[in-house]
């Protein structure tokens, strides 16, 4: 498990589990997560690959700064999933083109 | 349309003392904060703070939001905060335009001040895109934000505060930091810090630079090498350590992208950490009653924000006719503490490139 | 190349520790403050912080924190604000080989009283396993401290701890096992003061802490602060004071005394006594 369960400064109280899809796969991530810190906390590094150089792409900021981790959400391209909060069933999907309008 | 007095852009800790102070001499003000949370940098610092006891010295970053934020309440003037409120663009006819929690909004402030922060800057190595290299904020997004461990074995790129902090702060987290690297000749952050994380067991590495990230769809290695007086790699020091993370920790930039946009004249000056738009005592750019605060004025410190966000704060609001028996004595008093913050031989920096903004000149 | 200086190693060698420790006189006085922090930052809790007015004053906050050891107590309150974590305090006031250092401590667990860990050098280097004695965790901002019982030729080597692997543990036990004995250890503690129902391991605990008169373990513990007013309990804290090294039993103040010398009743005190005058 990549959560935190103990720090000695902060707390992080047990917050309530949502089921979410990635890729088609059912993933659980909880309360307050963005996307991409339950993508990560349930081991998922690799976002999309980039539609030029085909290359894997992850978040770099976390705070919605640099666009390196557009997803497809529910269907919606070019989500920045580092700041999008993420929602009980929600289809998450890799992201390996430009994207393209729903 | 909404209209307002003042309008401060950022709740941070330049921008929450901005809005104290204008509040306090009796000026409405409208804050808004592009993050769900106020704060700022603040919140994800855990550790305890330099400086003195005027700006919270020894008080944690993430307790410290909680007395700028009570300071706003019961003043003369009202401060409304919104947040999930990111202002999009500043015109010459002074209107703003703001994404306010989904919906574009315009707003006609009688001034505005810029209290936006930094960015973080990046590293050019083979690999760099390979999700894994992360950079700090990143890493203390995820692991103070929302309790996830960025991975198992980082090795940090930077030896400056934050990268010395935000090592300190993995650990906490449990994670393993395998060393910490900088290309400069000496640990560019405060040598308490270093000496708190070399007695953990880390390394920390000067004279190192990354070469490259090394995996096939994740990072599961790194190469670092010494580099000669030239900044060359010496080829016979590559090393190649087992990690997950890179965290890049390579300093910030001045995040003034509103300003340039308006129209505020800038300048490059590389010990502030980039453009950053000139001003003068008052924290007044060159554009009438636009204002700046805190590290999109000069990458500093969260002390040094407070104290310019509460002369910036001061000076609009007088400007705009709201003021106080003490008015004048406050900004004499913040002119004050900024100079001591910055006397020392850490705060050289701040000052070669105050003097080459002008200011104090 | 080797970077060997201190900005390039973070690591306080001989030329800075020389600047921030007392002198043999000084050392044997009492614990004292180690401000390990010689580099100008703009900073300065530590001073504002020291109620005995040990760290000179500072000319800006820039100022680099030197302790008056005449002055300085080993109270320890600017080694838990120091955001810098650089403040250590040594007591090697005791006869006998051993010391103790206490040290901040921002990590997950904090260690138990009476733990064995490994204690680290300033490089992280693993020294030797030794004894936590004291742990003192006041809330809110303050950095817990830790107290190592140290041999006193390694007092100022040793800046940090590591706790044990389980097999390090194991070995250990190993070692100890023929001093296994009836289990007194699982006992309480034994009461020493009555009234409050202070126990010996707290009197230990305070002791260990730092606290070297029978007035100071009264304010932090209560004992002797019941009704009997100490009558019970005072010989054994200055017969643990003793035990412990810290002067003759004849030498030491008794500690301070309030009326009422007996139990009296708010009805007695309301009424009031005959008046002298
Ligand atoms: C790891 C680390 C450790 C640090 N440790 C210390 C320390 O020990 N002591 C110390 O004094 N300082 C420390 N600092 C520095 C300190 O955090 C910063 O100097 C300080 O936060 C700067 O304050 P600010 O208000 O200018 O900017 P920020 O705190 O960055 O706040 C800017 C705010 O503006 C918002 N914003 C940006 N653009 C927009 C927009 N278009 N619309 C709306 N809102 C917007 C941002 O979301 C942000 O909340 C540390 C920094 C880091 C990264
Ligand atoms: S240990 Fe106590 S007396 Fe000594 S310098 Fe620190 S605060 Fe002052
Ligand atoms: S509080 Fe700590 S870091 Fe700050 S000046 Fe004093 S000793 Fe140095
Ligand atoms: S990681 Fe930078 S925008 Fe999401």
């Amino acid at each position: 498990m990549n959560r935190i369960e103990h720090h000695p400064i902060l707390t992080f109280p047990e917050k309530r589990t949502l089921t979410f899809y990635f890729d088609g796969k059912a993933l659980s991530g909880k309360e307050g997560d963005t996307i991409a810190s339950a993508l990560h906390a349930a081991g998922v590094r690799v976002l999309g690959h980039h539609f030029k150089s085909h290359r894997p792409r992850g978040f770099y900021c976390a705070i919605g700064n640099c666009s390196s981790c557009l997803m497809v959400v529910n269907g919606v391209p070019n989500v920045r999933v580092c700041v999008e909060q993420l929602e009980e069933g929600m289809d998450v999907r890799s992201q390996n083109d430009k994207g393209v309008l729903p | 349309m909404r209209d307002v007095p003042l309008l401060i852009i950022g709740a941070g800790p330049a921008g929450l003392s901005a809005a104290y102070r204008a509040a306090e001499a009796g000026c409405d003000v409208l804050l808004l904060e592009r993050a769900k949370k106020i704060g700022g940098q603040l919140v994800k610092q855990t550790h305890k703070f330099f400086g003195s006891e005027k700006q919270f010295a020894s008080t944690r970053g993430i307790h410290i939001v909680d007395i700028l934020a009570g300071r706003t309440k019961d003043l003369p003037g009202k401060v409304e905060i919104l947040t999930d409120a990111t202002v999009l663009g500043i015109y010459e006819d002074g209107v703003v335009t703001a994404d306010i929690a989904g919906t574009i909004e315009k707003i006609r402030p009688q001034a505005v001040i810029v209290a936006t922060g930094a960015y973080e800057r990046t590293l050019a190595f083979p690999g760099n895109d390979l999700p894994g290299v992360y950079g700090a904020g990143a890493v203390q997004t995820l692991m103070n934000e929302y309790g996830i461990k960025p991975g198992d074995q980082v090795l940090m790129v930077g030896a400056g505060n934050i990268g010395l902090i935000v090592s300190y702060q993995l650990m906490q987290a449990g994670v393993k930091v395998k060393a910490v690297i900088d290309a400069a000749d000496r640990i560019g952050g405060y040598l308490v810090h270093a000496s708190k994380i070399r007695r953990a067991g880390v390394p920390i590495l000067v004279r190192h630079t990354v070469e490259a990230a090394l995996g096939d769809s994740e990072v599961e290695q790194a190469v670092i090498v010494e580099i000669d007086d030239e900044w060359q790699p010496i080829k016979e020091t590559r090393q190649v350590l087992d990690v997950d993370v890179i965290c890049v920790a390579v300093g910030l930039s001045p995040l003034a992208d509103l300003l340039y946009q308006a129209g505020a004249k800038s300048f490059y000056i590389s010990p502030l950490g980039g453009h950053v738009p000139l001003r003068d005592q008052n924290m007044m750019t060159t554009l009438e009653n636009i204002y700046i605060a805190g590290d999109v004025a000069g990458i500093e410190e969260a002390s040094s924000a407070m104290v310019e966000g509460e002369l910036a704060g001061v000076a609009a609001a007088q400007k705009l006719g709201y003021e106080t028996p003490d008015t004048d004595q406050l900004k004499e008093s913040c002119l004050a503490e900024l100079r001591q913050l910055r006397a020392g031989p850490t705060g050289g920096k701040i000052r070669t490139g105050l003097a080459l903004a002008g200011v104090y000149s | 190349m080797s970077y060997d200086k201190f900005e390039q190693t973070g690591l306080a060698g001989p030329h800075e520790m020389s600047t921030c420790l007392p002198s043999e006189e000084q050392r044997k006085k009492g614990p004292y403050a180690v401000i390990e922090c010689f580099e100008e930052i703009p900073c300065n809790p530590c001073v504002m912080s020291c109620t005995f007015d040990a760290i000179l004053p500072f000319e800006d906050v820039n100022s680099l924190p030197l302790v008056d050891f005449d002055k300085c107590t080993g109270c320890a309150v600017c080694a838990g604000i120091c955001p810098g974590l650089a403040i250590f305090i040594v007591d090697e006031s005791k006869p006998g080989d051993f010391g103790t250092l206490r040290l901040p401590y921002e990590y997950w667990p904090l260690p138990e009283k009476g733990q064995t860990v490994m204690a680290l050098s300033r490089e992280g280097g693993d020294v030797e396993p030794v004894e936590v004695v004291a742990i003192s965790n006041v809330k809110g901002a303050r950095t817990p401290l830790v107290t190592l019982r140290l041999p006193k030729d390694k007092l100022q080597d040793i800046r940090g701890f590591r706790f044990l692997s389980e097999e390090e543990q194991a070995a250990l036990k190993d070692d100890t096992e023929a001093e296994k004995t009836a289990d007194i250890e699982s006992l309480e503690s034994p009461i020493v003061c009555r009234c409050e129902g202070v126990t010996l391991a707290e009197i230990r605990d305070l002791i260990a802490a730092g606290c070297h008169t029978v007035e100071e373990i009264k304010h932090l513990s209560r004992a002797g602060m019941g009704p009997c007013q100490g009558r019970t309990c005072r010989q054994i804290i200055m017969g643990e004071l003793m035990r412990a090294g810290i002067g003759k039993t004849e030498d030491m103040p008794p500690g301070s005394f309030r009326p009422p010398g007996g139990t009296v009743t708010l009805g007695q005190l309301a009424e009031g006594g005959d008046s002298d005058a």
